[in-house]
């Protein structure tokens, strides 16, 4: 510094300057201060998300996981419509896991990883044969047989608000080399060297722009198009550049190269499903590829390169030839830069874009199960953790027997429609697995995908005679038999101060039947003189020991269901009843797993002893009659042996239902209008139908019933109801809780074609056995 | 220029010296962590160097696990649960049996429990399955749950009275513990 001038005012000057310099540095330090503590903030901010977990991923609901096994019934064409729900890709060769191919009755594929509460199940490579609609056996690849294969769920919903982003989530290790490679050629040459910000990618982006008169690169880094994305809004001021390059330079210091490019290969933005925005390579490469990330093409990976720059203008499916022409730019500087040879070059550049449709999406496809799903995971989590914690929930949906549910439905509710209620004629339907309570279908509504009101859940409706099962079990817990005589007469019964006088059906009266006879006819006047006679609390009480759980008032009317519930709520009671009077909770949710594979809650099987078996092997026999003499003797596989159950008929027929089970479900029918008007169908011409189409669908072994010890059978004289010692013309055989059969009675060897079917099924056992 | 500032100190230091000099701290402070190449922390998590060598161009056809066979357990007889004369029958139902056997002589009872539940969904009302479920709930100190199984049972196992006694054993048993 030369030497100063001569001080022309000194004294006053050496007040004001050092007074103005004081100011002036005050408030440097102030924003110094404040500068401070934004980058501290904003340090905390980038440590919070990076440190912790980065990204909301909705929970993901799937299917059962499909068990394949020899004997199983299952159709080829069955099993490729499961694989089409997982998204699995029909190819020949099988490239990878997720692929199939199908030669006749023969299948290939290969599982997916996934990991199940008991562990991970690796992927698998197995040949399937069918014979008709059975699979004969399942090899691998050497062609050792193979007992049973557990193959990864299809993913049928997620948990995530309305707008929102998706993506899977990969480990670094996950991550194909090619692609970092390729994305720091495409997107930021300096990645490597520089330290968040690039003075030398803003130079030579300027320059290419001048050259081409416009913009066609931008400056940013890598870890800067991260931080815009991670943490700023999208506006375009300079604060916000200004904070972006503060954040990226931030991010560099704290975090490794591999953390910050892993981070951007899980959060960049490459695509648009509906409402679902994709992010990520991860599941870019499953929505365009139906392949995971490591199995791609250097085509496929040049493809997800590209797209950075503008995924829906390079979107493979949309703009077919802008992708390919990005592809072609993006493959030249993998060439160029050595990334690839000369050979992968000349063969990426003759592949197609896609081998693929786009994947059916199976989220949607099941509304009705899923959202009975999520309302049950409401009640054990918080919503927050259901949208981003990325959770994966198991459920117990069987697709095979929700499609052919639907398929019936369709098909009966077409014919139905025409005869009764219109366009207007509403449906819902539930089946469960007979003995584990587990809800292998659901629908809510006539028209399946339809995710409106939830019948199924929510239409409180009377339940008409499938109360009745629920009265007869009472009495039969009391002592009464299958044998003892009701009276089918007039009765009038004072109720809210009015005189209540049911009726039969058919308005007629039928004097003296059997107990078994009124139930499985359904008669009226029987079932209340019964009622009043057993006790109306009695009643309820066998009604909530089946699995009812809301209070009910003992009005008589009750002993015709009066009460409103829910299918859902039959099907708890119905539930009790078919698995041989054992409460089973009925189940959606299987289990659920955390991020990481561990197992947060298994809704584990869950048993009840609420009934004897006895009292339920008389009851299951009355119920077998329903099809055989009684209100679905109209069914046509009615004499077959195949069902027992119940039909229910609301007043002025509003509501018609059907309840009952095969050998291996539970099911129960409602179908009705929301508006509450007479529909014109019974029970029986009505939700009978349909139940019946389905269960056809989906059982095909004859019910079969295991008589517990205490059971003697009697046959009787279905006129005069006494005990006779011999088959004749009408008479027929009982079976009876041991200590109340007719006293008079001779047991009769039991000549019968249940004796004689189960002689040889033991006969055919033992046969079993000894060729094994 | 440096005197003026040597004199804007001097006042500082004399006039403010409480309020100043903090700030100055904490001017230094900012400056250094502003010091881009200061080295701060690092997060817990490993930190690979990033390679860049060139991917090979030919990508490795990928090779298929062999399936994960469950495979039947040869089936030393437990201990403490009476052991059942039942051998599975081959199948998916009876290898998942077999691996729920093995997973309680492992002491693997969750692994068992989940087993059985598979094998449950193949042969739903096969007696000895769920005999087997009583026995893991036995074991896994769920007495009143080991009642119930054990009542399941009971009443598909027809008239194999040895399975039935099995069961009134088991659920005695249990009881004694409730």
């Amino acid at each position: 510094m030369k030497k100063r001038t001569p001080r022309r005012t000194p004294k006053k000057r050496s007040i004001i300057v050092p007074l103005l310099l004081t100011a002036c540095l005050f408030l440097l330090l102030l924003g110094g201060l404040f500068a401070l503590n934004s980058i501290n903030k904003l340090s905390d901010e980038i440590a919070d998300k990076f440190a912790g977990k980065r990204w909301a991923v909705p929970a993901t609901i799937y299917a059962r996981p499909l068990e394949l096994y020899p004997g199983l019934e299952l159709s080829p064409n069955m099993l490729e419509k499961e694989l089409e729900l997982a998204a699995y890709r029909k190819e020949s060769p099988i490239h990878s896991a997720g692929g199939y191919n199908r030669k006749g009755s023969i299948i290939n594929l290969v599982t997916r990883d996934f990991t199940f509460p008991s562990g991970l199940e690796k992927s698998t490579a197995i040949r399937v044969t069918f014979k008709g609609k059975t699979v004969a056996d399942i090899r691998t690849t050497t062609g050792a047989n193979v007992p049973t294969v557990r193959l990864d769920p299809a993913p049928i919903g997620s948990i995530h608000p309305l707008v929102h982003e998706d993506r899977v989530i990969l480990k670094s290790e996950e991550i194909p080399q090619l692609l970092r490679d390729s994305l720091i050629s495409v997107e930021d040459q300096d990645f490597y060297s520089h330290h968040g910000l690039s003075p030398l990618g803003i130079a030579r982006a300027m320059l290419a722009n001048i050259k081409a008169g416009r913009m066609i690169q931008g400056g940013s880094t890598l870890t800067q198009q991260l931080v815009k994305n991670f943490f700023l809004t999208s506006e375009r001021t300079l604060t916000r550049k200004l904070q972006e390059a503060v954040m990226a330079v931030i991010l560099e210091t704290r975090y490794s190269k591999d953390e910050i490019l892993t981070a951007y290969i899980n959060e960049v933005f490459l695509g648009q499903d509906g409402a679902r925005a994709i992010h990520g390579f991860g599941l870019a490469s499953q929505f365009y590829f139906r392949r995971e990330l490591q199995d791609l093409s250097v085509a496929q990976i040049a493809t997800l390169v590209g797209m950075v720059k503008g995924p829906s203008y390079y979107d493979p499916r949309r703009h077919h030839d802008n992708c390919l022409a990005r592809r072609e730019v993006v493959l030249k500087l993998m060439l160029s830069e050595k990334r690839i040879n000369e050979e992968a070059y000349t063969k990426a550049l003759a592949e197609p874009l896609t081998d693929v449709t786009p994947p059916k999406n199976g989220l949607n496809r099941f509304p009705a199960f899923v959202e009975l799903v999520k309302r049950q995971l409401k009640t054990e989590y918080r919503e927050e953790d259901l949208k981003t914690e990325g959770l994966k929930i198991l459920t117990t949906l069987d697709p095979q027997v929700q499609w052919k549910m639907e398929d019936q439905i369709k098909n009966t509710m077409a014919s139905l429609k025409k005869r009764a209620g219109g366009d207007s004629l509403q449906l819902a339907m539930i089946i469960t697995g007979r003995e584990d309570g587990e809800i292998q279908a659901l629908v809510g509504d006539v028209n399946p995908t339809e995710a409106g009101f939830n019948r199924a859940l929510d239409a409180l409706r009377p339940i008409g005679s499938l109360v009745k099962p629920a009265v007869y079990l009472t009495a039969l817990s009391q002592g009464y038999t299958l044998a003892t005589p009701l009276t089918d007469t007039p009765v009038s019964v004072k109720s809210g101060g009015k005189q209540w006088q049911p009726e039969n059906y058919d308005r007629k009266q039928h004097g003296t039947v059997a107990l078994y006879r009124a139930l499985a006819k359904s008669y009226n006047l029987a079932t209340v003189n019964l009622g009043l006679e057993i006790g109306l609390e009695n009643v309820i009480s066998t009604i909530a020991n089946l699995g009812y759980t809301e209070p009910l008032e003992p009005y008589p009317s009750l002993l015709l269901g009066a009460p409103n519930m829910t299918p859902l709520q039959v099907s708890e009671i119905y539930q009790t009843i078919a698995s041989g009077g054992f409460h089973v909770p009925l189940r959606s949710i299987q289990s659920v797993i955390g991020q990481n594979g561990q197992l947060l809650t298994r809704y584990g099987l869950e048993v009840e002893q609420r009934f004897s078996p006895e009292l339920m092997f008389v009851l299951h026999h009355a119920l077998e009659r329903v099809f055989t003499e009684g209100t679905a003797s109209g069914h046509h596989l009615a004499g077959k042996n195949l069902y027992a159950g119940k039909t229910g008929t609301s007043n002025d027929l509003r509501d018609s239902w059907f309840a009952g089970f095969s050998d291996t479900h539970m099911a129960v029918t409602w179908i009705g209008r929301d508006d509450n008007k007479p529909t014109g169908l019974s029970g029986s011409s009505g939700a009978l139908v349909v139940w019946g189409k389905v269960m056809d669908a989906i059982s095909s072994q004859p019910l079969e019933m295991v008589e517990p010890e205490g059971i003697s059978w009697a046959r009787i004289d279905t006129e005069t109801l006494e005990s006779v010692s011999f088959p004749a013309t009408n008479t027929t055989l009982l079976p009876f809780v041991t200590g109340t059969e007719p006293q008079s009675a001779w047991s009769p060897p039991k000549v019968d074609m249940d004796i004689i079917e189960e002689k040889a099924r033991s006969l055919w056992d033992s046969i079993n056995d000894m060729l094994q | 220029m440096s005197r003026q500032i040597n004199n804007i100190i001097k006042f500082s230091c004399n006039k403010r010296v409480h309020t100043t000099l903090p700030i100055l701290a904490l001017l230094a402070l900012l400056l250094n962590g502003c010091a881009i190449k200061q080295p701060v922390q690092q997060p817990a998590y490993p930190t690979k160097k990033p390679s860049t060598h060139t991917t090979p161009s030919k990508r490795p056809t990928p090779s298929y696990p062999a399936p994960q066979v469950v495979q039947p357990q040869p089936e030393p007889s437990p201990q403490t649960t009476p052991a059942t004369t039942y051998t599975p029958k081959t199948g998916a139902g009876g290898a998942l049996y077999s691996s729920a056997q093995g997973a309680i002589n492992r002491g693997d009872y969750q692994q068992a429990e989940m087993s059985l539940e598979r094998a449950l969904k193949i042969e739903p009302r096969n007696a000895h399955y769920w005999y087997s479920m009583a026995q893991v709930k036995y074991k896994q100190k769920q007495y009143s749950q080991t009642v119930h199984l054990c009542s399941k049972s009971k009443s598909l196992a027809g008239k194999n009275s040895q399975l039935i006694s099995l069961n009134d054993d088991l659920s005695a048993k249990a009881r004694q513990q409730l």
